[in-house]
């Protein structure tokens, strides 16, 4: 490894055999700071919790000793805030790559309509699963991240279909989104009305988006999911990179602007669904999450791999604080109140600046 | 840049002469639209290397659709395109990008993104995913700053830039990506005309070193300076080409553009000038 000539100032160029790659500052510090918020607070959700558990039963547990119910409590904080790291990285790289391919900072999974239609599968499980039973013969449980996949895949299936009109277009994407969002949420809505009372209040609960009910396997499943994909996004960041400057001039430069446009737009969905599978639609993290990493990594264009890194600590910071409160939340309804106004703010400026 | 280095680099005389080599880019009865608007009527066209050609015409007429199809951004419906003998629908996209670049009208970079980073992006053709730059690339890409007077803007973002330098900033970046025929879509869009200007002083330059271009421009007295060759297309078809002094003339814009206008020799340089006489 030689470190080369700088070329442009915080940069160095580094080189490793037929590897080559720039390494800003910038990234670098950003990074640093992204991993100490993350190992930080993942000593506090640790530490913290409905039952109070001095520091050393912790790190005793942690060890793989001391009591039956100290392995227990420590073993669910660990695996919640498992949950959350994972969760929030695929939702942060999936709202990274939507960003990226239609150039639009509002187009994230949850805005678009995917979430949403991960969730009308979902629930459908949930509200009949004699439906699901009956038809597959299959416990309804082992198919929910099946069918929220699929869900999900449908939706943008759909939404490619119809913003599909002479070629692809970012622009009328989000504006086909928010319709097949309104519809998909209609769909849930009427689910649940048609629903037995109580496997009603089961969906709803899980709609908000809470890690409570997350268990190990299915995050390690996600984690399955999530680490190929965030690879995938290692070998597409070039022509990621392209795409940023628009789909022709990324044809100009020798991509196939529709293959990773559509390539691209899979692996988000794939990665939002699954996630939505584990712990059902947790709001904005997908959309704030991208936006945070390009102001912190200063980058052109929202990173995916830094948006995922940010996603899992956002992610955990909020299913923390949402824990810590008096009156503990589900982590979506946090997310959202922050997620909300942040949306708010984009949409205002980007109205000031096509109108000035 | 002052006019006199433009008419320096002299451009080779008699166009269309049968020289019995293959033009770089040829076009051979190209159909093309979008949707069910069909737009080019069999369009025959053929390049002359290492010069400039001009496609004008009125709004509508189908130039921008064809310097697209000439450029692979949209496939044709009927006939096809050639570049260098190669037709360019059977050419893979890393060896299209090698040959020609086609820098669409208007683009928009993200915001934050410096002149650098742009014009590096030239160099994506040239390399393996795995590779974010090599010596000489970061060489080419210095070069090509400086050849477009971008070099001292190099760490500025673009969205801080006018519009002149910001095109000069794109031009670079397809400087960079060093292809013998280079399409420019109306590059002095939204541009005042000192810009504009500079801009079209570049294109002289990409001449200069030897490249084939390929402009759209709205500006017929820019047009009429700046050109080889000019091709005037009307209702998607290929209405007239030639030398500006052989083909802008009054009849011609009249019956084109429904123009009425005076056209005369500079007294200068005696290049075409076209001067509208409007309603006055």
């Amino acid at each position: 490894m030689s470190a080369g000539r700088t070329t442009a100032p915080g940069v160095a160029a580094v080189r490793l055999g037929p590897v080559a790659l720039r390494v800003r500052r910038r990234a670098v510090v950003a990074t640093l700071a992204v991993l100490l918020v993350l190992v930080g607070v993942l000593t506090v959700a640790l530490l913290t919790g409905a039952l109070a558990l001095p520091v050393d039963r912790v790190l005793v547990a942690l060890a793989g000793q001391g009591s039956g119910v100290e392995q227990l409590v420590v073993g669910r904080r660990l695996q919640r805030a498992a949950a959350a790291v994972v969760v929030g990285a695929a939702l942060g790289c999936s709202g990274a790559l939507t960003q990226t391919v239609t150039r639009n900072p509002i187009a994230s999974p949850d805005i678009l309509g995917v979430t949403a239609g991960a969730s009308v599968f979902a629930v459908l499980v949930a509200v009949r699963p004699d439906v699901v039973e009956g038809a597959l013969g299959v416990p309804p449980q082992s198919v929910v991240g099946v069918a929220t996949v699929l869900g999900g895949l449908l939706t943008a299936a759909l939404l490619l279909v119809l913003s599909q009109r002479g070629g692809f277009d970012g622009f009328r994407l989000v504006l086909v989104g928010i319709g097949v969002n309104a519809l998909a949420l209609a769909v849930v809505s009427w689910l649940l009305t048609r629903a037995e009372l109580e496997s009603a209040a089961v969906a709803q609960r899980w709609l908000v988006g809470s890690l409570e009910g997350a268990t190990g396997t299915e995050v390690a499943s996600l984690g399955l999911v999530a680490l190929p994909g965030l690879l995938a996004c290692v070998v597409l960041a070039d022509r990621l990179g392209a795409l940023r400057l628009g789909p022709e001039v990324a044809r100009s430069l020798g991509v196939r602007a529709g293959g990773t446009q559509v390539g691209a737009l899979v692996l988000a969905v794939v990665l939002a669904s699954a996630a939505t599978a584990v712990v059902g639609p947790v709001a904005f993290v997908a959309f704030v999450a991208p936006q945070i990493a390009l102001r912190a990594f200063r980058t052109a264009g929202p990173p995916p791999l830094a948006g995922a890194a940010v996603g899992a600590a956002l992610l955990l910071v909020a299913d923390t604080l949402a824990q810590s409160l008096p009156v503990p939340l589900p982590v979506g309804v946090l997310t959202s109140l922050v997620g909300a106004p942040f949306l708010l703010y984009l949409a205002t400026r980007s109205l000031r600046r096509t109108r000035g | 840049m002052a006019d006199t280095a433009r008419l320096d680099t002299g451009a080779p005389a008699a166009p269309g002469a049968v020289t019995g080599e293959l033009p770089p880019l040829r076009a051979v009865g190209v159909h093309a639209g979008y949707g069910d608007r069909a737009v080019l009527q069999g369009v025959d066209l053929a390049v002359t290397a290492g010069r400039i050609t001009t496609v004008v015409g009125p709004n509508g007429c189908g130039k921008s659709t064809l310097l697209r199809t000439l450029g692979r951004l949209l496939t044709p419906t009927g006939g096809h395109v050639e570049l260098g003998g190669d037709r360019v629908a059977g050419l893979r996209p890393r060896e299209l990008a090698r040959r020609l670049s086609i820098l669409p009208q208007s683009p928009v970079a993200p915001d934050g993104m410096t002149v650098r980073d742009l014009v590096e992006r030239g160099r994506h053709p040239h390399r393996p995913w795995y590779r974010q730059w090599s010596p000489e690339d970061v060489r080419i890409a210095k070069e090509a700053m400086e050849s477009t007077g971008v070099a001292d803007l190099a760490d500025r973002a673009l969205d801080e830039l006018s519009g002149g330098q910001r095109q000069r900033a794109w031009i670079a970046m397809t400087v960079a990506q060093q292809t013998d025929v280079v399409l420019l879509d109306e590059p002095t869009t939204h541009l005042d005309l000192a810009h504009a200007v500079d801009v079209l002083d570049l294109v002289v330059r990409l001449r200069a070193e030897g490249r084939t271009v390929v402009t759209v421009l709205h500006d017929l007295g820019l047009a009429a300076r700046y050109s080889d060759w000019v091709v005037v297309m009307k209702d998607g078809r290929v209405r007239a080409e030639g030398p500006p002094a052989d083909v802008l003339d009054a009849t011609m814009l009249a019956d084109v553009f429904g123009l009425d206008a005076h056209v005369f020799p500079d007294p200068y340089d005696a290049l075409p000038t076209v001067v509208p006489t409007g309603h006055a």
